[in-house]
């Protein structure tokens, strides 16, 4: 199986380049995700660069290009992908070696929306309940894993990595807005108006398009509209 | 929520500009297959009727909103340098302004030439 795959260590290289790699058949296995065919070639060269660390889906690290798409490595089964596979670090962002990309920027943006519950009652002995319809209302919104991969599929954000959220981000605005708890719904809706932070999002939908995990925040950044519309009335 | 509502403004106009302009090309085009004009006078006797003049002027008006807002989008999406965003800005605010009057006096002096 053949592998392309974008290389570039910023203390040897002036400009990236895209380096192919074979894996014989005989070394495959048909069950196998992306990530362990990158382990199998980092073992052969172990300047390959990436990111990874619980290999099921869930701590997000292991983003990646590939094929023209962000996936997770670790839950994309080889035999899903074209081949040549070829394989780029995340667009957008600053790339620090290899698929290694510099994240600070997305978790700056995360940061910025304040994503923890805000409630100035005094603590209660016990947890603060929900009623399991106001639980509900969490579902597909609380499963990010911040991986990165929506935010850096969006031309927004590409455009705007500084000032516009990004998906990422706003999908966790709204998990804190649409939260029963939380009573810092003025604060979060006057901290996202603006031209950019919300509202350079022209409802693309890459980031629907490649979410691991299947979530949806273009209909989040459309509810936060709406409860703006409703509240500015 | 703040008073400072620009995003949010700007979007809704686009939404609400958007539907005027769907509902006139819809009524332009039930107007125009019902009574299609063969020759000039029929248009202006068309065009010079009050109800008709103030739609289309509710038209030129969402287009004019719809124009900027969208050419806004993309000039904060691309154009970054601050001083060449004022400038490119300015240049489309003065053109749509322009055309905003122009289209009005062709509108008012259609009216009056009956």
């Amino acid at each position: 199986m053949k592998f392309s795959i974008y290389r570039f260590n910023p203390e040897t290289d002036t400009s990236p380049y895209m380096q192919d790699f074979n894996l014989d058949d005989d070394v495959l296995d048909p069950e196998m995700m992306l990530l362990d065919a990158l382990l199998l070639l980092k073992a052969r060269d172990e300047t390959l660069g990436f990111r990874r660390s619980c290999g099921e889906g869930v701590c997000g690290s292991d983003g990646m290009h590939v094929n023209g798409r962000n996936l997770l490595a670790c839950v994309t089964p080889l035999k899903s992908l074209k081949t040549p596979i070829d394989i780029r670090p995340m667009p957008g962002l600053p790339v620090i070696r290899d698929l290694i990309v510099d994240m600070q920027q997305f978790y700056r943006q995360y940061r910025a929306v304040d994503p923890y519950l805000i409630n100035k009652d005094p603590v209660p002995e016990v947890e603060r309940l929900q009623t399991p319809a106001d639980r509900e209302k969490l579902d597909g919104l609380y499963e990010c894993i911040l991986c990165g991969c929506c935010s850096t599929s969006c031309p927004s954000f590409w455009w705007n990595p500084d000032k516009f959220l990004g998906p990422a981000a706003l999908l966790q605005s709204w998990r804190f807005l649409a939260d029963s708890r939380d009573q810092a719904t003025d604060e979060r809706l006057a901290n996202l108006d603006g031209p950019f932070k919300l509202f350079r999002c022209h409802t693309i939908m890459n980031c629907v398009e490649v979410c691991p995990k299947g979530l949806n925040p273009t209909r989040a950044i459309g509810r936060i509209k709406e409860v703006m519309v409703k509240r500015s009335i | 929520m703040s008073g400072h509502t620009v995003g949010l403004k700007a979007w809704l106009w686009q939404r609400i500009s958007a539907v005027y302009l769907a509902l006139f090309f819809v009524y332009l085009l039930v107007q125009f297959y019902l009574y299609p004009f063969t020759e000039y006078s029929a248009w202006h006797e068309w065009i010079a009727r009050p109800l008709v003049g103030t739609a289309f002027a509710g038209f030129i008006l969402a287009l004019l909103v719809h124009l900027w807002v969208g050419l806004r989008d993309i000039v904060l999406d691309y154009i970054h340098p601050l001083g060449l965003r004022l400038a490119v800005m300015i240049t489309i605010a003065f053109i749509l302004i322009g055309s905003g009057f122009w289209s009005m006096q062709v509108l008012i002096l259609a009216g009056r030439a009956t």
